[in-house]
């Protein structure tokens, strides 16, 4: 973690980090507390415990009430090093012998005791002694493990990451208990001193990428990281995109079979979710549902997925282009209709798309952040709005409404919302394009965000991987799920160093 | 190099498929019928052959100077002020082409889908489309090939089976009726077109798979042969001898689908995807442009060159032909010479000039590096 | 920092910028929103004095659906108006002063020429504008009617919407010839010249002589030449000169043993051939037909379930087909001169040297050819019913 407080000199920046307290100890108990009090001047919630060992050696118990577990605190420090039995002259080092706790650190600077005492650990120190101990006695308020709400599946573990990150931590070694799976810990945030992980399979996944993942996060310098998103704009390749480069998700499962692909597994506490690196457009298709169903059913539905998300971002903009420049596509039965339904509404098809559109992204926005009961109620109205009144009123055209939900419904098959709410965004400016050039804009907004994909990396791998450039043995996880007798390799691009994930041929058979 | 990013033969193949194949198609039908009426789709045959022998001279060309494109490796041949003239007029052919594929880009989307919007936005909002694929260098170029060209030699067989029901095979019949000479003339245009895989040149320095360069250009070639007979024989059997009398048969073609009462009237669909195939056509042009200058200034980076030859592409299109006919007209009389002379004969030329001198330094003075 | 946030300020500035221009642009160039389009969905076009010619419009009239309350769709309303003009185009136009919407004829996929129109001749004159303005579809039908053209548009017919969409549906049907825009280019421009468009005529219903739900109906074939109509056949005339062309018409055909006997076959498959011989500077032409089918009605004593039998309903019904073909032969080749069979394009494919001879002059060649006409037809199934009721 000091690796943040060292300067670079060729930043001029005016951000100046944490001030240095990288101060060793005193050997004076009553200058240490001094320093300590200082140092948590204002601070209520910091107990300062001095108590004397066998009734001789003067020492100091430093902890933040609510963070610590009292009651062990009394049982297994206090406990026994008051007993009289203990020699008059004992060390650190055998005072620590005496305590009946399995996590005891040593600390030797200021800094290492705010570290410890902000995580939970008291920290006891003693007259005489340049060194403190850290007791791993941290203890407070968890959520416990619920089913991740973002992420629901039909078939599927039902356990979601917490906000603890070592909850988090012995889920995922629950899943993979290889001691393969390593973790590298740092801290970010010079205010919050937020743990990160850096997880991955030692073995599996490529070490230029965990060196590049872990050399972005150094490079990160903030006040605080209050969820992975912070991190996830700062580490990521291409800012200007509106499409996520990080895959976030809050299940288990998904991380450990990422993990398994080759690919790293950022875990910051205080959020439940994980970020995944590297990943591809293909990536959001994947619902972790997927690899539990039958293959077939999944390729099916992942088809599907893909068919509706390209209905998403181009439908309205296709009802556009149809409805005033292309009135010739239309076959004629249905253009009399529309010619009928479109008479009497007084806009054009792009400010009628527009306006329903954005109306509709209201409706939904709206819909999340209120409680479940009043978001009922938004809903109602909304479906009543668009869907009645505004036919009825001659504002816009019924065909209008049904192209407008179906869009909604197509929008929300995105199994991810991070690149769902993205495809949304994009269909604004593709159905200007529809409204100022026919399908010639919208052929040219295709154009344009092919191109863009096209440039996309996240960590170096194509975005568009693995259709551009084309890799014709992972189209087998990509538009379709193969069943698992097929997918004996991991994906070229993340797990190419530990090319098998199992045996051959395993595709079951009558024995001949 | 000017450009780090690396393709594969695969890729490159793709770029060219499009290259020629996009504005053939709307084009050499109607130019061949012409000539030879119902056996138009012969003349394709006939005018691949140039194309293979460009694609095999380039091939030749690039394992001499397996790391310089046409641009830069002249000066080895012919030297250094010779090769600076001789890149100027390719610089100028490629502007030229540029503004012809932008002016028939324009002409046919003012036709079919667009009657009333003015040129310069058609041409400006492609040209806008296609720098923003080159900033990102050739490796998207590739990419973006893959992406689009599957998807537009999609709809050649989907429509081929639509039509199944209108076409009639005998109108082939009598084949060769005038003799040769029809045919000979007939070929003329399409081996123009053939002739455009010199962009291979500007491509192979970046192959991460030199070696199958030239199998991949021949596959692609090949790839356009069989498109250009196929839609050939297809607007052959759907209209007989009436196929010279339209502007753009493949496109009449597609307006006649018509499956069950639902499924008619597709052309603005199939246009929109015949688009991505103009379009890659538009940016490998306007690539070998940008590029081809940077080596010849020897720019350390093509990238600030994109957007002002942009707007001197989109100048040249507006400004190249008056009219359709006009351009029709250059494509039937000029293009056949202009087109294979830069194309197919200056590196032909080429080839045997630096062959000749290889054979005489080996003769001389043993292995030598040229010191130009 | 603040650098890379003007920079991002710049982008979207630019970006607002485009997008605001493309909703003020929208509006211009090319944009046609539905209502403030005329749909044409019938044309019909006449000829006038002074070399013109009068165009005959059926415009769709959408009938505003605000509330979405109204009962069903009901009848499409469609209004007739026409005006006068040297051309199609110049008529057009000229009936673009009449409308507040612009004419767009996209989804017109039915055109009615006058008779007298096309008996002036060089109606390709007028084809031109459907083929080359951008909105007339290639597939649209072609038809002649007999008398006035725009009397057929003033017809409501009670089943369709609308007198373009009975005509389209009906040739679709294989009701008498189903010509397209693009079949007949390709048969004025082929080698015979000769060309045929569906005739039509008005009905009467008895008793009932407004123009309520009187519907047009296809009677018989208009023969052209290049483009100038000659004549005409009657309903079995067609069929024969359809099936000559390898076409199909509506699939019964009744045979007659004896008189006052019927025996009616439904045609399932019909193929024709025509083979061109030149022997000694003789020409000759064979038309094989070949018909399979399924007998639908029996009103004959003839046990169909014998082998023998069958043979002799074959005959019967074979002697029908080739009367009907020999009728139109004699109306068409003989009496007209005209090739609307594609004997012209068959000589020309097997014999190209011998047809540069005759090409300039196949009128005067094609009475003297000798027609040998070959029909096959074969009985695939008795129907559901073994015997009669008799």
């Amino acid at each position: 973690m000091f690796r943040i407080l060292k300067k670079r000199p060729q930043k001029q920046h005016p951000y100046e980090g944490r001030s240095n307290r990288n101060l060793p100890l005193s050997s004076e108990l009553d200058k240490n507390l001094q320093i300590l009090k200082s140092i948590y001047m204002g601070c209520i919630d910091v107990i300062y415990h001095p108590f004397l060992i066998a009734g001789k050696t003067k020492a100091l118990l430093v902890y933040i009430d609510g963070l610590s577990d009292t009651e062990q605190i009394d049982s297994s420090v206090l406990a026994p090093l008051m007993s009289k039995t203990i020699d008059k002259s004992i060390t650190l080092q055998g005072t620590c012998e005496k305590i009946q706790l399995s996590n005891i650190r040593v600390v030797k600077t200021y800094d290492d005791c705010i570290m410890n005492i902000s995580n939970g650990n008291p920290i006891l120190l003693m007259e005489h002694e340049e060194q403190g101990a850290a007791l791993g006695l941290a203890k407070w308020e968890k959520r416990s493990i619920k089913e991740p709400e973002s992420e629901s599946v039909i078939r599927g573990p039902r356990e979601g990451f917490v906000e603890t990150l070592g909850v988090n931590i012995s889920m995922l070694r629950r899943k993979i208990r290889s001691p393969n799976l390593k973790m590298k810990k740092m801290n970010i945030g010079s205010y919050s001193n937020t743990s990160v992980i850096i997880a991955y399979i030692e073995g599996i996944a490529n070490q230029s990428l965990i060196d590049e993942v872990q050399n972005r996060l150094q490079k990160v310098e903030i006040d605080s990281v209050l969820e992975s998103g912070y991190i996830e704009e700062l580490i990521e390749d291409n800012v200007f995109s509106p499409f996520p480069q990080l895959l976030d998700t809050e299940r288990p499962d998904v991380a450990s079979a990422n993990l398994m692909e080759g690919r790293v597994v950022i875990l910051v506490d205080g959020t439940p979710f994980v970020l995944i690196a590297p990943v591809s457009f293909f990536s959001f298709f994947q619902a972790p549902d997927d690899y539990y169903q039958r293959y077939l059913i999944s390729s099916v539905i992942r088809i599907m997925r893909l068919f509706f998300m390209l209905i998403s971002v181009f439908l309205p903009s296709l009802y556009v282009a149809v409805s005033s420049f292309h009135q010739e596509m239309v076959p004629t039965i249905l253009l009399l209709s529309m010619a009928s339904l479109r008479e009497s509404v007084p806009f054009t098809a792009l400010i009628e798309a527009l306006i329903m559109e954005i109306v509709f992204e209201a409706l939904r926005e709206a819909g999340l952040r209120l409680p479940k009961q009043v978001g009922a109620a938004v809903s109602i109205v909304g479906a009543l709005v668009i869907g009645q009144a505004a036919v009825q009123a001659g504002l816009v055209s019924p065909l209008m409404v049904i192209v407008v939900a179906i869009t909604g419904i197509a929008s929300f098959m995105v199994p991810r919302y991070s690149e769902g709410i993205a495809l949304r965004l994009i269909r604004f400016p593709i159905m200007m394009l529809a409204g100022t050039m026919g399908l010639h804009g919208l052929v040219l907004g295709f154009i344009g965000i092919a191109i863009h994909l096209c440039k996309l990396r996240s960590f170096g791998v194509p975005y568009l991987s693995p259709i551009a450039p084309t890799i014709g043995r992972e189209m087998k996880d990509a538009f379709i799920r193969s069943p698992w007798w097929m997918l004996n390799t991991r994906p070229h691009l993340t797990g190419r160093f530990n090319k098998y994930r199992q045996a051959p041929n395993q595709q079951p058979k009558p024995k001949k | 190099m000017h450009d780090k990013g690396k393709i594969t033969a695969y890729q490159m193949a793709l770029m060219i498929y499009p290259t020629i194949y996009a504005t053939a198609v709307l084009m050499v039908p109607e130019i061949t019928g012409q000539y030879v009426g119902r056996d138009s789709w012969a003349a394709p045959i006939l005018g691949s052959l140039n194309g293979f022998f460009t694609a095999y001279v380039l091939y030749k060309l690039h394992k001499m100077y397996p790391n310089e494109s046409l641009i830069q490796y002249s000066k080895h041949i012919i030297g250094p002020f010779l090769s600076k003239i001789l890149g100027l007029f390719y610089l100028f052919f490629f502007l030229y082409m540029c503004g012809f594929i932008l002016k028939e880009y324009s002409f046919f989307i003012g036709i079919s889908l667009l009657p009333k919007t003015p040129m310069i936005a058609i041409i400006g909002s492609v040209v806008i489309m296609a720098s923003l694929a080159i900033t990102g260098g050739v490796e998207i170029l590739g990419r973006a090939s893959q992406l689009f060209v599957p998807i537009f030699i999609l709809p050649i067989p989907i429509f081929t089976i639509m039509l199944l029901k209108d076409l009639d095979p005998k109108n082939v019949l009598p084949i060769l009726e005038h003799g040769l000479l029809p045919l000979l003339q007939g070929s003329a245009a399409p081996q123009a077109w053939f002739s455009e895989v010199f962009l291979i040149s500007m491509f192979l320095p970046f192959l991460k798979d030199p070696e199958k360069g030239l199998k991949w250009s021949f596959i692609s070639l090949f790839a356009v042969l069989l498109s250009l007979v196929s839609l050939n024989l297809l607007t052959t059997f759907l209209f007989g001898e009436m196929t010279a009398s339209y502007t753009f048969p493949v496109f009449k073609a597609v307006r006649i689908i018509s499956l069950s009462d639902f499924f008619e009237h597709l052309e603005a669909g199939i246009i929109t995807i015949w688009i991505l195939g103009a379009y890659i056509k538009i940016t490998v042009f306007y690539y070998a442009l940008v590029l081809g200058t940077a080596q010849w200034l020897n720019l350390s980076d093509f990238k600030p060159i994109v957007l002002p030859f942009g707007l001197l592409i989109s100048l040249f299109a507006i400004w190249e032909f008056a009219n359709l006919q006009e351009q029709f007209e250059f494509s039937k009389f000029i293009f056949p010479f202009y087109v294979p002379f830069m194309l197919t004969v200056l590196p032909t030329i080429l080839l045997i000039i630096a062959k000749i001198r290889t054979r005489n330094t080996m003769k001389k003075e043993p292995p030598r590096i040229s010191n130009y | 920092m603040n650098e890379t946030l003007f920079r991002i300020m710049k982008a979207l500035l630019a970006f607002l910028l485009v997008l605001s221009q493309c909703l003020l642009l929208t509006g211009c160039w090319d944009n046609k929103e539905l209502n403030q389009l005329a749909i044409i969905v019938g044309a019909a076009i006449d000829k006038e004095k002074n070399n013109k010619i009068k165009l005959t419009v059926q415009v769709f009239l959408p009938q505003s659906q605000s509330g979405g309350q109204q009962s069903g769709s009901g009848k499409a309303q469609v209004e007739i108006k026409s005006a006068v003009g040297t051309n199609m185009a110049d008529a057009a136009s000229n009936l673009q002063r009449e409308y507040s919407r612009r004419l767009f004829w996209g989804h017109c996929k039915t055109y009615i020429f006058g008779q007298s129109l096309s008996e002036i001749g060089n109606l390709e004159r007028q084809i031109d504008f459907i083929d080359r303005h951008p909105e007339p579809r290639e597939d649209s039908r072609l038809y002649v009617s007999d008398g006035k053209a725009s009397d057929i548009l003033q017809l409501s017919p009670s089943l369709e919407k609308y007198v373009g969409d009975v005509l389209r549906k009906m040739s679709e049907m294989h009701v008498g010839a189903n010509i397209t825009l693009k079949d007949f280019e390709l048969m004025v421009t082929s080698e015979g010249g000769g060309a045929i468009l569906p005739l039509i005529k008005i009905k009467h219903q008895n008793n009932d002589d407004r123009k309520m739900n009187v519907s047009p109906i296809i009677g018989g074939t208009a023969i052209f030449m290049r483009g100038k109509m000659i004549g005409r056949i009657n309903e079995v005339e067609s069929k024969g000169l359809l099936w000559v062309r390898n076409q199909n018409e509506l699939p019964e055909i009744t045979g007659y043993p004896k008189k006052g006997q019927t025996i009616s076959l439904y045609l399932k498959r019909t193929k024709t051939k025509l083979i061109p011989k030149i022997e000694k500077g003789k020409w000759s032409i064979t038309i094989y037909i070949s018909k399979e089918g399924m007998i639908v009605q029996n009103g004959s004593k003839i046990n169909i379930m014998t082998k023998k039998n069958t043979k002799r309903v074959e005959n019967y019904i074979e002697k029908d087909v080739s009367n009907s073909i020999e009728k139109a032969l004699n109306q068409v080749k003989d009496g007209m001169k005209v090739d609307p069979f594609g004997f012209a394009t068959a000589f020309h494919r097997k014999y190209p040297k011998e047809w540069e001879k005759v090409k300039d002059h196949w009128e005067v060649v094609l009475p003297d050819i000798y027609v040998e006409t070959k029909v096959k037809v074969h009985v695939l199934e008795p129907g559901l019913s073994t015997t009669t009721l008799e």
